[in-house]
C-alpha cells in the first residue's frame, strides 16, 4: 500500500473536506459491517451449540437463520472489502507530508476482513453440509477472531490518527498502541456489537422486505425477545464505555465540541433504548426499522466525534495541509504567469513573487525598514549575481547599524530568481535616475 | 404505570452520563485548553512564511538547558520598524515603550524533579518538532505531546539514548 502514498495529490482545500467526509461515511459502513458479522457469527455458533447439546431443533434453526441474515443481502460481503481501500486513500490524503505512512495499516485490515468474512461464509455453508459440531464451532471462532483483528486495526488507526505522540513507537503494518485508550475502545466495540446484532435481528426478522415469512408465533416471539433484549443490553452498557473512553482520552485530542457531540450521542442512545424497550414491552416489532435507523445514527455520531478528535489532535497537520494548499495555489498562479511571460530560464516574475512574500517584511527598495534600502547595498553586486545569491543563501552581518539578517532557507533556484529580480529592478531604477 | 417509569429511569441514566461528559468538557476547557497569550504571536508567519530558523529568536536553545523566551530586544531588532500597522505588533511596542516584560503564559513545562536540557537534545540532532509539534504552522501554541515519562523513555529507547533514572532525575 506504499504506492498509495505516492499517488496522493498535493493537498487542496476541497481534498481535505472530501477525505474527512469519505472517512466518516466509510467508517460507519465498515464498523456496522464488522460488528454485525462478528455478532451474527458468534451468536449463531452459540445457538448451534445449544441446539445440539440440548437437542432442541429450535435453537439450531435460530442459529442457522442468524448467520444467513448476514448473507441475505446480495453483494453484502463486498461491503467489507471496499472500505479498507477507500479508507487507505482518504487517510493517506489527510496525513500527506506528516511522515506517518498511514496507508500501510489498511493492508492487514483488508486481509483480515477477507479471511474473516470468507470463514464466516464458509461456516454458513458448513451448517448445511456437515454435522461435525466441533468443526463448525472452530470455523466460527476463527472467523470471529479475524473479524476482531480487522476491528482492532480500524480502532487502532483511528486512535493513532488523533494521537501523534504514538507515531514514533509504531513499527510494521499493525498499529499496536498498548494503552488504555485502545483497550477501552476494544471493549466498547464488543458492546457495540451487541447493539448492532440485536437491532439487525429485529430488522431482518420483522422489517426488511416483509421479514422472515416462515416464522411461526414461537419463533417470532423468541426473535423479538432476543433481538430487542440484546440490543437494549448493548445500548445501556455503551454510555459507561463512552465515559471510560473519554477518561482515557489523550488531552491533545480533547475539545469542548467533542464533549458536546458525546453528550448528543447520549440523547440518540436514549431514544434508541426507549424504542427497544417499547418493542420488548409491547411486543411490537414494527419499531425495528426505527431502531435500525437510530443505530446507524448513533454510529454516525460516534464517528463524527472521532473526526472532531482527529481535527483537534492533529490540528497542526490540518493547518499544514491548509498552508500547503495555499502554496500550491500560488505555484499554479505563478506557472500561469510564467507561461504568459515565457522569459529566460530563471524568471524575474518568480523572483518578484518570492521577494514580495519573503523579503518585504524587512526590506524596501529605497527606504530603510529593518534592513538597509536596496539602492544602498545593490551597487556592489552589479554584474556579480553569484555573490548576491551567496549572501541570500548565507547572510552575514555587514553593517553594525542593522540587525543581522536571518537565513530564510530559500532554495538555490529561488535565491537565483530573487537575485535576478533585484538586479533587474536596480538596473531599471538606475536607468530612470539617469533620465531624470 | 410500571411501563411508563422505565423511560424516565433511562432518561435519568443517560442524562446523568451526558451531564458528566459535559462537566468533563468544561473541566478540560478550564484546565487544559491552550492558554490565550498577551500577544497573539504568529509562529506560522515567523517560522513558516518567513522561514526564520527557531534559533534566530530562541537563541539559547543550543547553549543552555533552557530554550528561553526571546528577549524583547530580539523582537525589536525587526519590529523597531517592521509591521507597525498590525495591532499585535502595536501591543509589543506598548510593552517596549512602558519598559514592561510581556507576561507570556508558559505552555511547555516539566516537573521540577525532571532534568531536561535543550542543549543536549539539539546537539543530538533532535528536531524541535519531536516535542513541540510543527511550529511552522501553529496559530496558537499548545502542548502537542504529553511530555510524560512514557513519552521521554520511548524516544530514548528508539534513539539508543541512556534510560537509567539518573539521566533525568538528578
Amino acid at each position: 500500500m506504499e504506492i498509495i502514498d505516492k499517488i496522493i495529490f498535493p493537498p487542496r482545500h476541497d481534498h481535505i473536506l472530501v477525505s474527512d467526509a469519505i472517512i466518516i461515511a466509510i467508517t460507519v459502513i465498515y464498523f456496522i459491517y464488522l460488528s454485525f458479522l462478528t455478532g451474527a457469527t458468534l451468536f449463531s455458533a452459540g445457538f448451534i451449540y445449544r441446539g445440539r447439546t440440548e437437542e432442541n431443533p429450535f435453537y439450531t434453526r435460530f442459529g442457522k437463520d442468524l448467520i444467513r441474515m448476514a448473507y441475505s443481502v446480495k453483494g453484502a460481503i463486498l461491503l467489507g472489502l471496499l472500505p479498507p481501500l477507500a479508507l487507505a486513500l482518504a487517510y493517506a490524503q489527510i496525513f500527506y507530508g506528516s511522515g506517518l505512512e498511514v496507508a500501510r495499516f489498511f493492508q492487514p485490515m483488508l486481509i483480515f476482513t477477507l479471511i474473516g468474512a470468507g470463514l464466516s461464509l464458509f461456516y454458513c455453508k458448513l451448517l448445511e453440509k456437515t454435522h461435525y459440531l466441533i468443526f463448525q464451532i472452530l470455523v466460527a471462532v476463527a472467523a470471529v477472531f479475524f473479524l476482531f483483528l480487522a476491528a482492532y486495526g480500524l480502532i487502532s488507526v483511528n486512535i493513532l490518527s488523533f494521537f501523534p505522540e504514538k507515531w514514533m513507537v509504531i513499527k510494521g503494518s499493525i498499529p499496536h498502541i498498548f494503552d488504555a485508550t485502545q483497550f477501552v475502545r476494544l471493549l466498547h466495540f464488543m458492546v457495540f456489537t451487541l447493539t448492532v446484532t440485536g437491532v439487525s435481528v429485529l430488522f431482518f426478522t420483522f422489517n426488511l422486505s416483509g421479514g422472515n415469512v416462515d416464522a411461526d408465533e414461537q419463533y417470532r416471539d423468541y426473535a423479538l425477545k432476543f433481538g430487542a433484549g440484546l440490543a437494549l443490553a448493548g445500548t445501556l452498557l455503551q454510555p459507561l464505555f463512552i465515559l471510560w473512553t473519554y477518561k482515557a482520552f489523550p488531552t491533545i485530542a480533547e475539545s469542548l465540541q467533542g464533549y458536546y457531540v458525546a453528550a448528543g450521542l447520549m440523547a440518540v442512545l436514549y431514544v434508541l433504548s426507549v424504542v427497544l424497550y417499547l418493542v420488548l414491552a409491547n411486543k411490537n416489532p414494527r419499531l425495528g426499522s426505527l431502531a435500525y435507523v437510530l443505530m446507524v445514527l448513533a454510529t454516525l455520531v460516534l464517528v463524527v466525534d472521532d473526526t472532531i478528535a482527529r481535527r483537534t489532535g492533529v490540528k497542526e497537520q490540518y493547518l499544514y495541509l491548509q498552508d500547503e494548499a495555499a502554496k500550491f495555489e500560488e505555484k499554479l498562479a505563478l506557472e500561469r504567469e510564467e507561461l504568459k511571460s515565457a522569459g529566460g530560464e530563471i524568471s524575474v516574475a518568480r523572483g518578484e513573487q518570492i521577494y514580495n512574500a519573503r523579503c518585504t517584511s524587512c526590506h524596501q527598495f529605497d527606504k530603510r525598514v529593518v534592513g538597509p534600502p536596496h539602492v544602498e547595498v545593490l551597487p556592489k553586486y552589479v554584474g556579480k549575481p553569484d555573490e548576491l545569491v551567496k549572501f541570500i543563501l548565507n547572510p552575514v552581518k555587514v553593517n553594525p547599524d542593522y540587525p543581522p539578517m536571518p537565513n530564510l532557507g530559500l532554495s538555490q533556484q529561488d535565491a537565483e530568481a530573487v537575485a535576478k529580480y533585484l538586479l533587474d529592478r536596480y538596473q531599471k531604477y538606475q536607468a530612470q535616475q539617469g533620465k531624470q | 404505570m410500571k411501563k411508563s417509569i422505565v423511560p424516565v429511569v433511562f432518561l435519568g441514566y443517560f442524562g446523568l452520563i451526558a451531564a458528566v461528559l459535559l462537566f468533563m468538557g468544561f473541566y478540560w476547557q478550564a484546565k487544559y485548553s491552550p492558554p490565550e497569550q498577551p500577544i497573539k504571536f504568529p509562529h506560522y508567519i515567523h517560522a513558516g512564511k518567513l522561514g526564520l530558523d527557531c534559533k534566530f529568536c530562541h537563541q539559547y536553545v543550543d547553549k543552555s538547558i533552557h530554550a528561553t523566551v526571546p528577549a524583547m530586544q530580539i523582537c525589536m531588532n525587526c519590529h523597531q520598524t517592521a509591521a507597525h500597522d498590525r495591532p499585535e505588533v502595536q501591543k509589543l511596542l506598548k510593552y517596549w515603550e512602558n519598559k514592561e516584560p510581556i507576561p507570556w503564559v508558559k505552555v511547555h513545562d516539566v516537573p521540577d524533579y525532571v532534568y531536561f536540557s535543550h542543549k543536549r537534545h539539539i546537539k543530538a540532532g533532535i528536531d524541535c518538532a519531536n516535542c513541540h509539534g510543527d511550529m511552522k504552522v501553529v496559530r496558537q501554541v499548545r502542548q502537542t505531546r504529553t511530555l510524560r515519562m512514557g513519552f521521554c523513555v520511548s524516544c530514548h529507547r528508539l534513539k539508543g539514548a541512556p534510560t537509567d533514572c539518573w539521566t533525568c532525575h538528578k
